[in-house]
């Protein structure tokens, strides 16, 4: 893996499915707890590249990125500002954005 | 001093020019129109594809041996849809409903998507009236946006 760059289909799973760990192998909790957290470790910032899966439901990038505030206590401000989401497309990043604005 | 004939001559090939020009123009911007509107065709066809499969997998229950294939499935549709709303944003910026597009997709496979303990909507369940409406939402979104644009 790159430092300060993730990308989630080389680094987790170009399937990237499920909200829990229950849910199957590539959840979105495993991510949050596996990938995201230790990246964002030490207020370092990173790159996360979202082109190159399958497609994604909302429920895992909810659990995923909504997860760094609803589970992990961690500030809105801060995670949008260390997280810098790459993708074509903007949909995505517009969601992704939401899910870490309005977790509480 | 040129001549009165050579003013006349100059003139005429100028509005000829500026005709072709106007012709030109038109011919392309028609074709555009057209080019989009079947676009717009077919982004509004995979709108309700994607619609009734999403109905079809909330009706399932999560451990269904047929839930994980809809999923998977239901995603890739959604991807394949923000790429052709990507594509008609380059016509132009007033196609770019990502907002529209990102509900649509929460509506479709938010909560308790791909959980596998989830239970199977009932029929007018909230979850499939959310997704009608956001799918609807969308479809009419391109359209307003087709119509600022082109008409």
């Amino acid at each position: 893996m790159k430092e300060n760059a993730i990308n989630i289909a080389n680094d987790f799973s170009r399937f990237p499915a499920g909200r829990y760990e229950s849910d199957g192998p590539f959840n979105g909790e495993k991510f949050r707890r596996k990938i995201l957290v230790p990246s964002l470790q030490d207020g370092k910032s990173i790159i996360v590249e979202l082109d190159g899966t399958a497609g994604y439901g909302s429920s895992f990038l909810e659990e995923a990125f909504g997860g760094l505030i609803r589970v992990e206590h961690l500030r809105p401000d801060v995670v949008i500002k260390q997280i810098h989401l790459k993708s074509a497309d903007a949909s995505l990043v517009e969601e992704i954005k939401g899910y870490i604005l309005s977790a509480k | 001093m040129p001549s009165a004939e050579i003013v006349e001559k100059f003139v005429t090939w100028a509005l000829v020019i500026l005709g072709w020009f106007i012709i030109g123009r038109d011919q392309d911007r028609r074709a555009r129109r057209t080019e989009v509107r079947d676009s717009l065709k077919s982004t509004s066809q995979l709108i309700i594809q994607i619609e009734d499969a999403a109905q079809s997998y909330w009706k399932l229950t999560g451990d269904d041996p047929e839930s994980d294939a809809a999923a998977l499935k239901l995603k890739f549709s959604l991807k394949q849809l923000s790429g052709e709303v990507v594509a008609l944003c380059r016509h132009d910026v007033r196609f770019g409903l990502f907002i529209p597009v990102a509900t649509f997709r929460k509506a479709a496979t938010g909560g308790e998507f791909e959980v596998k303990t989830r239970k199977a909507e009932t029929r007018n369940s909230q979850r499939l009236v959310d997704i009608c409406s956001a799918g609807l939402d969308l479809r009419e979104g391109l359209a307003h946006a087709f119509n600022e644009v082109y008409c």
